[in-house]
């Protein structure tokens, strides 16, 4: 090799150092090999996993899970919240042996650290576990979850042990939505989805979310589109072209251009909404409104989903977000449908003004619960943005009793809420 | 131009071919200017070939720089250029099983301050400055020209085959990473610099 060649390939293995390092592609979730126990089970009846959510007691596991967790059910999912490093496990349900033994398998993960293994569980005591498979249990005294958790691939041997201890907190007439940031998580928190996609919001009650909020701006032909930057960028995206402002893209660009960095499209509003009713059990969505542009195609969008979601067994509610004077003027001078709901990040005396449902202050201003009680008292629902530390977390649990948390950890919020939450009050959501 | 050329000429200047006066005859301050045209290759990001119907990585780049020298060893310049990164036509095929056609080319001009040194025949150079990406592509008839403004750096070595003093011609190879873009170009080429006011 002559110098000049041996110059130019270090000077492009420099290259490639330095632009390595930013793809955020560590979203890789473990599976059992050849699916485990799960491939030869029968399903679980829906009721079943419902009597398997609440608060249990860690008995084994505590170095990884801490003293106690919540599991908590979602479509095909039951998922485990905990404390420490913001960790969770979603698992999937299956009944075995003649449908004498109920397993859950999956995944279990570090929030703040990206450690993950696999987790296997079983429920016993064995009548507990074959009543569940038959959708008969009346009791879950004594009800317990027992297995092993493991890291990375390799099959799972570190003991587990939770045991029932009570139904979750919050499910009263005026439930405490746990709102997770970007649809589910961000991009970079590596929860196994891009931000603002479909395939994170499908995902966002297993990461422990009863609501969303996601981002919303307009292309250049006015389309809606999921988005949270002004411009396409590799933070986000990936796509030799994808790149500069997004107003400057038309929707069949973004289509022809651009993917999200783990690969999804990016959606539509319409297809955003329309999977939080065909594929979740989500309360509310927050609709973050992005730019003026797509204040009136945000509004039409909540107001047609809020619409259609009856038909699906549930009341969504669909709130425009106002984050900004401009916006906020641009939704009092927009037409508005009857019914049409929106949330106010700005003072209470323009939660006030515009009519919204929801007052949603920044954490940074603190628990304010003097201010947050008198929202409540005159029908407000409040909720704060955006919190992903334990210590902050309960702070405002404690003092402030909020409608909501929105957060990028939504599993660690659904914990720190069933471990130290009350009752907020306020409307009926 | 031929990479094989130009690591010929790079040989050409290890391996002692010379011309005109040496490079101790210069003044020893001068206002240089230089150019230097190259043919490049972009190797950040990696491309996805399975949607290409036709790509062309790469093309030509130019640049014009101007380089305070004087007897220190560092002198700083400012450089400004343009450089051809991708060129495609592509299909993609969606979801809903509708295919898009898109016909793209990727392109920047920057402009940028740096330092360098020389080193016998040798210069060395890298720079700090601002890239401006530029997208064209057609989809459905329609075409779009965004453009977003990056902060890049650049590296570049070029060597010397013909020195009078006041007038260099040589070869060199140029490496630029625009951070934000997460776009990386190398590119080989010739580079002809002069005194334009020397004392």
């Amino acid at each position: 090799m002559n110098s000049s060649n041996r110059l130019a390939l270090s000077l492009a293995s420099l290259a490639l150092a330095l632009s390595c390092g930013g793809q955020g592609s560590k979203t890789a979730r473990p599976a059992f090999a050849n699916g485990g126990l799960l491939a030869a089970a029968t399903p679980v009846p829906d009721a079943s996993l419902e009597a398997l959510r609440g608060r249990y007691s860690v008995a084994s596991g505590q170095d990884r899970f801490g003293t106690m967790v919540a599991f908590d059910h979602a479509p095909d999912t039951l998922s485990l919240f905990a404390a420490p490093n913001a960790a969770y496990a979603v698992t999937r349900a299956g009944c075995i042996d003649g449908g004498t033994r109920l397993v859950l398998e999956g995944y279990w993960r570090y929030a703040t650290t990206d450690d993950t293994g696999l987790v296997r569980l079983f429920a016993s005591p064995p009548s507990a576990a074959q009543a569940l498979c038959n959708g008969t249990l009346a009791d879950t005294t004594g009800l317990e979850l027992a297995g092993t958790a493991g890291v990375g691939s390799e099959e799972p041997s570190e003991p587990l042990q939770f045991a029932l201890q009570s139904p979750l907190r919050g499910q009263a007439a005026t439930p405490f939505n746990v709102v997770a940031h970007r649809g589910g998580c961000r991009t970079s928190d590596n929860c196994g989805a891009s931000e603002n996609s479909v395939e994170v919001i499908r995902l966002a009650q297993s990461l422990g979310a009863s609501a969303v909020e996601v981002d919303v701006r307009t292309t250049l032909d006015a389309v809606p589109v999921l988005y949270h930057d002004d411009n396409f960028n590799p933070r986000l995206t990936k796509g030799v072209y994808c790149h500069g402002p997004v107003s400057e893209f038309t929707f069949a660009h973004v289509q022809a251009l651009c993917e999200l960095t783990n690969g999804e499209p990016i959606p539509t509003l319409d297809d955003a909404l329309q999977a939080v009713l065909d594929s979740t059990r989500l309360r509310a969505v927050w609709l973050d409104v992005k730019t003026v542009s797509a204040m009136a195609p945000s509004i039409a969008a909540a107001k047609k989903y809020t619409n259609r979601s009856p038909a699906t067994g549930r009341q969504l509610q669909i709130v425009v977000g106002l984050s900004d004077s401009d916006l906020l003027d641009a939704y009092l001078q927009s037409p508005r449908p009857p019914g049409t709901s929106c949330l106010v990040e700005l003072e209470p005396d323009d939660a006030r003004r515009a009519g919204c449902k929801v007052w949603a202050p920044r954490w940074t201003r603190g628990p304010m619960s003097a201010d947050v009680r008198q929202m409540q008292s005159e029908g407000y629902n409040v909720a704060f943005w955006t919190l992903d530390e334990p210590e902050f977390i309960d702070v405002f649990l404690e003092q402030a009793h909020p409608n909501g948390l929105l957060t990028n950890r939504p599993g660690l919020v659904f914990q720190r809420f069933q471990a130290v939450g009350v009752q907020p009050e306020g409307p009926v959501q | 131009m031929s990479p094989r050329i130009v690591a010929a000429a790079f040989g050409m200047v290890l391996f002692g071919a010379t011309g005109g006066a040496e490079a101790e005859s210069r003044s020893p301050y001068a206002l240089e200017l230089s150019t230097s045209l190259e043919y490049g290759r972009m190797i950040a990001p990696s491309v996805d070939p399975s949607r290409e119907l036709s790509a062309r990585n790469g093309g030509p780049a130019i640049g014009v720089a101007a380089s305070f020298r004087s007897p220190y060893f560092l002198a700083p310049f400012l450089d400004v250029g343009y450089a051809q990164l991708y060129t495609s036509e592509e299909q993609r095929t969606l979801a809903s099983g509708v295919a898009l056609r898109s016909q793209n080319s990727l392109s920047t001009i920057w402009g940028q301050v740096g330092a360098g040194g020389d080193i016998w025949r040798f210069r060395l150079r890298a720079g700090l400055g601002v890239y401006r990406l530029r997208v064209q592509s057609e989809v459905l008839g329609v075409t779009i020209s965004p453009t977003e403004i990056d902060y890049g750096y650049s590296l570049s070595v070029a060597g010397f085959l013909y020195d009078s003093g006041r007038l260099r011609i040589g070869a060199d190879a140029h490496l630029f990473l625009i951070a934000e873009a997460e776009t990386a170009n190398v590119a080989l080429g010739v580079t002809v610099a002069g005194d334009a006011v020397s004392w």
